[in-house]
């Protein structure tokens, strides 16, 4: 149930997103839809592959998709359990966004750009220094439940009455969200609608994709977007 | 005691490689390798049947009052395992890696690099069997002679020579460590045993004797500021022998530690939390270190001391539960420090044999200078990625299961934890995480720039892949890290089961339960993992058969004469990290500025150079000051026979005035 939800939820996300972005900036801004008819169009076009590139570049898209809805299947939404939860699951959620993340960045290595090189750099250089503080977080977390599964976690946040909880709790998503900004690759940390190669990160490494395997991509930071939310 | 006289006469079989034909000298040495591998998984095998768990292979010699005593108790069978798998898939690989040196070197170097090929394996059995000091050391010592001899195989290289020797050294100086260790032991308990260790921990301190064997096993196993000839002498030693000596002989440090932890009594918490210390920093440095290294087998190199970190840390959060009774964490802490020597051995071999498979087709090392190899090499390419994957800990492969029940100790310990623990662990934790994505950021670094792009040199783009028979036996390492990785759950219990009893954890089992459940919903998610992927593919596959394929040039911002040479290379790609973390590594840039007036180019210079500051500090500053002081003292040869005469005649006056004076 609650994995429907966050796979509908992502493709409004970034529509939401990029409509309240234009409105806060005057302009009138494309509809809650577009991201929806992006994909259909990336997924109606063909594809052009770089000479460089080998199997890695090719298979590198489907492979980062898949390990993100796999680690979607520990999340929990709202006050649901997740689909698969057991002790230490986050460990595994990390290592297996860690996983996509790895085939992205050699996928974008295989073309042999020198922007995708740097992209690829940055990348592979945030995530190293995100994921000690996503593990403190966590651990802190588990440390005031008592519990080590993103489901008993969560769940006992919102039972317990301790108003300490509550504080620690405010701080904690303060922190989260800085992880998911990195992880999502928004602002400060990158700015996904930049048009200048050399100052993207996450857009950066996707230049050559092109066709279905770029609305895999698409999917897959939709997703991610719609996890961190959850 | 029929296998016991069997063991020996293999042993003494040996030495018929040197009067083997050439030709055959590969064929006889796998052979008896083989015998003695089947033998000793029978060994193992019986001492896995319920009872004492310990099974013991007695032979007397009754004229010489002696006896040949081999006792195999769980944890030396664990180890046997471990290391009969990889000495064989070692030596199947050496069979075709060896090939291209037969017409260059002669009979005599093949029978030599056998046979210590073959002690090497042999030493490294009977050091996990050997409970008796004294047979223990000269075994010890059988297996650094026999890695020296291996390692220089290539001798004819000046610096491969050198680095040879700076091995030999350092081990001896381990040696000299356990020596003493053991006849500390010997004056206090009359005995000189690892089973009379457990009595004399009894009486007396329990930290300094510790700390004896530490230090011996610590310079084999890698810790840092032990690791200085790890780096220089896998990669000068041939690859199958890197791979033997970085998989499995280091990890008998670690059973050496393992062995003499069993028997402490007293000071736990402060020997726990030693070990974790110097874990930690030996896998955060190591991977560190890695990340800066060009030359891939020393990236590797340094890898392996990461791993070792991650063992250790395992390990000392084992000391830690043991010394707080907290069984769960000991269970967990030394399962998942035992699991990854296996993993590490699996993956770590891996990797250096397709290392060696790379060296040997484009004749370097340099990873600046190769590039593009999956397109020419695909097997070498795909074995190097799994390596890869497994060795970053990323599921569904291996190297995660181990480190998932470090990581579960540690959670699980964390919500009944103290202040001073919490803190302790906290730390650990962060350490092990930014550990992960220390090894993702090299491994994306060394997969991508070796085997991805274009190639950068002429050496790269004429590489061919190497021949079937260095390919076939890394089938047999891939199954078992993708079946560890996926059935973690058959690999896990046995261990817990060995844990328990060895280290005598009490209610273990009601412990182990709940891990065993979560891996087996692990390998269910890392399933529906493989499912998708493939799924995905295949829907990809039907998807674009009837859409246009095109291929064209990469994206270059408009600039489309791009070469080879404007990729980026492993040194900017370890750019920006190194800039954060120069404080730590101390690299150092050779170039000059691009100056404002300089309109058009000219030929410019760029180079890096990374730094060990425990090489430098503890090593090669120590051993110019001996040596400057050395050449002060040979003023005293001067050749000429009556100054001799003279030095023996003060030396005579010197003693008599010392007995004169009671003095002596």
């Amino acid at each position: 149930m609650g994995f429907i939800m966050i796979l509908i939820a992502a493709f409004f996300f970034p529509g939401i997103i990029l409509r309240t972005k234009s409105i806060l900036s005057g302009r009138k801004g494309p509809g809650i839809f577009q991201p929806v008819k992006d994909l259909r169009v990336l997924f109606m076009k063909g594809s052009i592959f770089s000479e460089s590139s080998g199997l890695i570049f090719k298979i590198a898209p489907a492979v980062t998709l898949a390990s993100i809805l796999c680690a979607m299947l520990v999340i929990p939404f709202a006050r649901q359990t997740a689909l698969i939860s057991f002790e230490g699951d986050f460990v595994f959620f990390a290592y297996l966004l860690a996983f996509g993340r790895f085939f992205a960045i050699i996928s974008a290595m295989d073309t042999g750009s020198s922007f995708e090189g740097m992209g690829a750099n940055r990348e592979a250089l945030f995530s190293m220094l995100a994921e000690p503080a996503f593990f403190i977080l966590l651990a802190t977390f588990s440390m005031f439940t008592g519990y080590t599964s993103f489901s008993g976690i969560f769940d006992n946040f919102f039972i317990s009455d301790n108003h300490y909880v509550l504080i620690y709790s405010l701080i904690g998503f303060y922190l989260f969200a800085q992880l998911a900004m990195i992880e999502n690759s928004r602002l400060p940390v990158d700015d996904p609608k930049t048009h200048l190669e050399l100052t993207m990160i996450h857009e950066v490494m996707i230049l050559d994709n092109s066709g279905f395997d770029k609305a895999l991509i698409h999917i897959g930071s939709y997703l991610k977007f719609a996890i961190f939310g959850a | 005691m029929v296998s016991a006289i069997i063991f020996l006469v293999i042993l003494f079989l040996s030495f018929g490689v040197f009067i083997i034909p050439k030709s055959y000298k590969y064929y006889y040495s796998l052979l008896l390798l083989s015998f003695g591998m089947v033998l000793s998984s029978i060994w193992c095998y019986r001492s896995f049947e319920p009872g004492t768990g310990e099974y013991v292979v007695r032979l007397d010699f009754s004229a010489f009052q002696s006896s040949f005593i081999l006792t195999i108790d769980k944890l030396s069978a664990f180890f046997i395992l471990v290391v009969n798998l990889t000495v064989l898939t070692g030596f199947l690989y050496a069979g075709g890696y060896l090939r291209p040196y037969y017409p260059s070197k002669n009979a005599l170097r093949f029978s030599i690099h056998y046979f210590s090929y073959l002690w090497l394996y042999f030493s490294m059995i009977m050091v996990t069997m050997l409970r008796n000091g004294v047979s223990f050391l000269i075994m010890w010592e059988i297996m650094a002679l026999s890695s020296f001899l291996l390692v220089i195989f290539d001798a004819e290289e000046r610096s491969i020579m050198k680095t040879g020797i700076n091995y030999l050294i350092q081990m001896h100086v381990g040696f000299f460590f356990i020596l003493i260790a053991f006849l500390v032991l010997n004056k206090a308990t009359g005995q000189m045993s690892f089973d009379a260790l457990g009595t004399y921990f009894a009486s007396h301190s329990n930290l300094l004797l510790f700390f004896l064997f530490f230090a011996g096993f610590g310079i084999k196993a890698g810790f840092i500021p032990l690791h200085t000839w790890l780096p220089l002498a896998h990669p000068a030693a041939p690859s199958h022998v890197s791979g033997v000596m970085s998989g499995v002989m280091i990890k008998l440090g670690i059973y050496g530690i393992m062995r003499v932890l069993m028997s402490v009594q007293s000071d736990l918490m402060l020997i726990g939390m030693i070990i974790l210390l110097i874990s930690l920093i030996s896998g955060l440095l190591g991977v560190m270190m890695a990340i800066v290294q060009h030359d891939l087998k020393r990236l590797l190199a340094y890898h392996s001391i990461e791993n070792i970190g991650i063992i250790g840390i395992g390990i000392g959060l084992g000391a830690v539960g043991l010394a707080t009774n907290n069984n769960a964490l000991s269970l967990l802490g030394f399962s998942g420090g035992l699991l990854h020597v296996l993993n590490h051995s699996l993956f770590k071999s891996l990797l250096f044999y397709n290392a060696g498979s790379v060296y040997q087709s484009a004749h370097t090392r340099n990873i600046e200078q190769l590039g593009g190899l999956m397109k020419k090499m695909p097997f070498t390419a795909v074995f190097f990625l799994v390596g890869s994957l497994a060795i970053c800990g990323l599921p569904p492969f291996n190297g995660f299961i181990s480190e998932y029940l470090i990581y579960l100790g540690m959670f699980k310990t964390l919500s009944s934890a103290n202040l001073y623990q919490s803190i302790i662990i906290m730390i650990s934790l962060s350490g092990l995480a930014l550990i992960g994505g220390l090894a993702v950021f090299c491994f994306t670094k060394a997969f991508g720039v070796v085997f991805l792009g274009q190639p950068r040199s002429a050496q790269a783009s004429s590489a061919d892949e190497v021949p079937k028979v260095m390919i076939y036996p890394q089938y047999i390492t891939i199954a078992f890290i993708v079946l560890i990785g996926l059935a973690s759950a058959w690999f896990v219990k046995p261990v817990f089961g060995l844990i328990s009893q060895v280290y005598g954890l009490a209610g273990a089992d009601v412990f182990a339960s709940s891990p065993v459940l979560n891996l087996s919903k692990i390998s269910l998610i890392s399933g529906i993992f493989i499912l998708t992927v493939t799924g995905l593919l295949v829907y990809r596959h039907f998807h674009l058969k009837n859409k246009p394929i095109e291929t064209g040039p990469t994206w270059g911002c408009g600039y489309t004469a791009a070469t080879s040479k404007h990729q980026y290379t492993a040194s900017s790609y370890a750019d920006n990290y190194i800039s954060l973390a120069n404080p730590v590594l101390g690299v150092k840039k050779c170039m000059t500025e691009i100056k404002q007036e300089d309109i058009f180019p000219v030929k410019r210079k760029f180079e890096t150079h990374s730094f060990d500051f425990f090489k430098k500090y503890l090593i090669d500053i120590p051993i110019n000051f001996l040596l400057e002081l050395l050449k002060k003292i040979a003023i005293m040869q001067t050749g000429q026979i009556q100054h001799y005469i003279l030095y023996l005649f003060i030396y005579m006056i010197i003693l008599f005035l010392l007995s004169y004076l009671n003095l002596i």
